[in-house]
């Protein structure tokens, strides 16, 4: 009975430590997000060819 | 004629002063005039007049001012030189009046700047009157003054005027008018540039006639536009050869448009009539005719700025369309469409229609039937054959009992289609069926890689909710001697930028033999069963998934040659292609095996990989030997980039037979 | 019994380490390499050969919510003032594909609004000089 006891405890251990988890989950990871931002609008406004222009340009 | 109600006069000196009270008129009335007269040039007089308000009809003007440098009072004549009318916040501008009392003539003219001028001819005789006005290079910058000051409606910023009116009438009533007028270098814009024109020139013609009998007026005018280009929001038109002629009467209570046209270039024509209430200000009836309208410009011009968030943002539309619409008491009460060999071709080639021929009906109220023919197509890749589609319209439902749909060399059918639009956009659903359609021409359509078999399915709800298309049933494949069944199948903005697919499939019996030499992979015999669960497409390409290929139960010839053992080998890497070539293995053909598996949980472009052991061990068996000779094929490498893994399979199977050592 | 216990306990600290170990992987990459990503981008690039101009003459600005807008339609000919408007709503249902496609990627759908924010402040962020962005309901130039 004991044993059964302790089962259902620890299921409900379980149970409460995953739905923690979930809520770590939800954290939004605002510091990659505006990483990978970067580097799409580098891409698509060509920032990189831009910066190395400027310094072709100024080498010549 | 002039009723003066009271004449206060007194002398001044070297002139007189004059203070009338009040005229009173049936056209006009005048309040408190001053008149003074004065000394002035050689001859001549000063003339000043100020009448505190002048109401002509609902029209009030306050504290108009006449003045004349030059005034002269001859027996037949009045002239006023060097004069200047000013009516405060509203026109100022200097003129010179002419009075022949032989004649009963006035004459205006005012020349506002060396190049503009106007002239004003007024002639009466006993109860009837007529005249004429002509202008010349009239700036309309004067008349931009005049118009209210809405932040709203475009400002006119430039534009000339050049022309004449004439008119007659009698007492208060105008009997006829006929103007001819020009206008040019017309440009307005408004604040933010969203409605705007610039040097735009147009003519106008006009008419006005009263008729003898009965108070009705009958007119008409033309309209040509004839240079310039207008940016109404968010319809561009530039001039070529545009015309508008309208004619109708106005008896008092409404206007009637007898008969109008508007003639776009490049498009066609448009007739309208119709019958506009003044007092209620209701459109009694409207019918609007376009004959011939060229489709591509209707498109290009009209259609396509207010498309541009939806499917038929970018498309090709040609062909001719008529249609009437007939309009009562403000609402439509019937639109009856006519395609002629119109065709829709999407720009980024999902979709295309090519001749549809249609006939389509639509009341207020009451159902009506669409007769429309499709003379072929395709949707996403796949090709349509001809079809007939006889549409139930009623109101804004549609309603399909039944149709045959040719797709490649099979037919699908749908029932009890619907559809209706409502507040979040059209939704419809099907139930149906396709009956067998053989793989090799579909994926010949699709440009995939050649299959054999048949794909059939029976179809029992398809629906669209405004984003996505569901299909509640299961659409089965008969491929390469197995089944494939496909269910939970979901298609998420199909039609949109990045449409995403979900399904699960299960794959039975699938003859290896058949399959592998399909891929030119190297030859396997046996028969593989293939789990595919929570597949996820984006843009058609696999982002998610857990699939699981292991060998189908029951006795059949599982034997697997040695290039195939290779390629199976070189998708692990290309190590263990060399340790089997270095090894005594290589001078068998072919293996036995008892058992193949393998297994990949696709994340994030990632292939979590697997073999016949469901338990994750550091190694897996992705070959498991029975037999002589035998062989078994282990598997090191868990994490596979999907990109790397794409590449070695591309690679592989278009290599054909690895060469053996 | 007491085996299967000990077992479920295992599996729980399991499934917390597990857990606990996501937020700091999600936290060094977002995933932006889809397919659907992609095909976006490559289709915002090509478009920007043609607002590029635009952005310089102040006819279109950079709005707050990561999308773009027309500014002054007077900085643009009667006949491309069309052009552009189809310009600023095809780039607009791109940024917005795009800021759902992000989301869907990294299996949080709900970041989507998170997601456009960032964008938002990025796009300004790494704008031209010269070029005009909205910010508290006014327009700034850059």
């Amino acid at each position: 009975m004991q044993r059964k006891l302790a089962w259902i405890v620890q299921f409900v251990f379980a149970t409460m430590l995953l739905s923690a988890c979930v809520t770590i989950n939800i954290y939004f990871p605002a510091a990659a997000a505006e990483k990978a931002a970067d580097k799409i609008i580098e891409e698509v406004w060509q920032l990189e060819d831009e910066k190395k222009e400027e310094k072709e340009e100024k080498e010549e | 004629m002039f009723c003066l109600l009271t004449l206060p006069a007194s002398t001044a000196f070297s002139g007189f002063a004059l203070l009338l009270d009040g005229i009173r008129h049936p056209v006009f009335q005048a309040q408190s005039i001053q008149v003074r007269l004065g000394d002035g040039h050689p001859g001549a007089g000063q003339l000043e007049i100020v009448i505190a308000e002048i109401k002509v009809r609902d029209y009030v003007w306050k504290d108009v001012q006449l003045s004349c440098a030059v005034f002269q009072y001859k027996s037949t004549v009045i002239e006023c030189e060097d004069g200047y009318v000013k009516i405060p916040e509203l026109v100022s501008f200097p003129v010179s009046l002419h009075f022949y009392s032989d004649t009963q003539t006035i004459k205006i003219k005012s020349n506002l700047t060396k190049n503009e001028s106007w002239t004003l001819t007024l002639q009466w005789k006993g109860q009837s009157w007529q005249g004429d006005v002509t202008i010349r290079n009239v700036s309309l910058d004067s008349i931009a003054e005049w118009l209210p000051d809405l932040e709203q409606m475009p400002k006119l910023r430039s534009g000339r005027v050049n022309g004449t009116v004439l008119f007659s009438g009698s007492e208060t009533d105008l009997k006829s008018a006929v103007m001819d007028l020009s206008i040019e270098a017309l440009s307005f814009s408004d604040q933010a540039g969203l409605r705007a024109g610039e040097n735009i020139q147009i003519a106008i013609k006009a008419g006005l006639d009263r008729s003898k009998h009965s108070n009705q007026l009958y007119w008409h005018s033309e309209i040509f536009w004839q240079q310039g280009e207008v940016f109404w929001q968010p319809i561009y038109m530039a001039a070529a050869n545009h015309h508008l002629s309208m004619r109708g009467v106005f008896d008092g209570e409404a206007m009637h448009l007898l008969d109008g046209s508007l003639m776009f270039a490049e498009l066609g024509t448009f007739q309208f009539s119709g019958v506009f209430d003044i007092s209620s200000k209701r459109l009694r009836v409207f019918e609007l005719k376009a004959n011939k309208i060229q489709l591509s410009t209707l498109y290009e011009q009209v259609l396509q700025p207010f498309l541009r968030d939806t499917t038929f943002a970018e498309i090709e539309f040609t062909g001719h369309a008529d249609w009437t619409v007939r309009l009562r008491d403000d609402a439509v009460q019937s639109i009856q469409l006519d395609l002629d060999d119109v065709s829709i071709v999407d720009a980024r080639n999902r979709f295309a229609f090519y001749r549809i021929n249609a006939r389509i009906p639509w009341l207020h109220e009451g159902a009506t039937i669409v007769d429309l023919r499709v003379q072929n197509g395709h949707v996403l890749k796949v090709p349509l054959g001809t079809v007939r589609v006889p549409l139930e319209l009623n109101q804004f439902n549609v309603f399909l009992p039944q149709l045959a749909l040719p797709v490649l060399d099979g037919l699908l059918k749908l029932e009890n289609f619907s559809a209706g639009y409502t507040e979040k956009g059209w939704r419809w659903k099907f139930n149906g069926g396709l009956s067998p359609v053989s793989m090799e021409a579909l994926t010949d359509a699709l440009q995939v890689q050649r299959m054999h078999g048949t794909l059939s399915g029976y179809i029992p709800e398809v629906r669209y909710d405004g984003t996505n298309v569901s299909v509640n049933g299961v659409l089965q494949l008969k491929v390469f001697d197995g089944s494939v069944v496909i269910h939970n199948l979901k298609l998420i903005e199909p039609m949109g930028l990045a449409p995403h697919l979900k399904a699960d499939a299960a794959m039975r019996n699938l003859d290896l033999e058949l399959l592998t030499g399909t891929f030119s992979f190297g030859k396997m015999e046996g028969r593989v069963d293939i789990d595919v669960r929570n597949l996820e497409l984006a843009n058609w390409m696999p982002v998610h998934f857990d699939a699981h290929l292991f060998s189908s139960s029951g006795n059949y010839s599982r034997r697997i040659s040695q290039a195939a053992i290779e390629n199976i080998s070189a998708l692990g890497g290309e190590g263990a292609v060399a340790a089997i070539q270095r090894s005594i293995l290589r001078f068998f053909e072919e293996f036995r095996y008892a058992e193949i598996g393998w297994r990949c949980k696709l994340r994030l472009n990632i292939c979590y990989m697997g073999g016949i052991e469901s338990e994750p061990l550091s190694r897996y068996t992705l070959v498991k030997g029975g037999g002589v000779p035998a062989i078994t094929v282990m598997g090191y490498n868990r994490v596979v980039g999907w990109q790397e893994l794409i590449t070695r399979l591309l690679r592989i199977t278009s290599e054909n037979e690895p060469i053996i050592q | 019994m007491n085996n299967c216990a000990k077992y479920f306990l295992l599996l729980s600290l399991y499934l917390l380490f597990a857990s606990m170990s996501m937020p700091g992987f999600a936290q060094a990459n977002l995933e932006v390499n889809t397919p659907a990503i992609t095909s976006i981008k490559q289709r915002m690039q090509s478009r920007h050969a043609e607002l590029v101009e635009y952005y310089n003459s102040g006819a279109i600005g950079l709005t707050q919510d990561g999308m773009i807008t027309v500014r002054d339609a007077n900085a643009v000919s009667l006949a491309k003032r069309q052009q552009v408007n189809s310009l600023v709503s095809a780039e607009n249902q791109d940024r917005n594909a795009l800021y759902r496609e992000i989301a869907r990627a990294n299996n949080h759908p709900e970041w989507e609004s998170k997601i456009r924010s960032t964008f938002g402040q990025r796009w300004i962020n790494l704008a031209r000089n010269g070029w005009w962005y909205q910010s508290g309901g006014r327009w700034v130039q850059k």
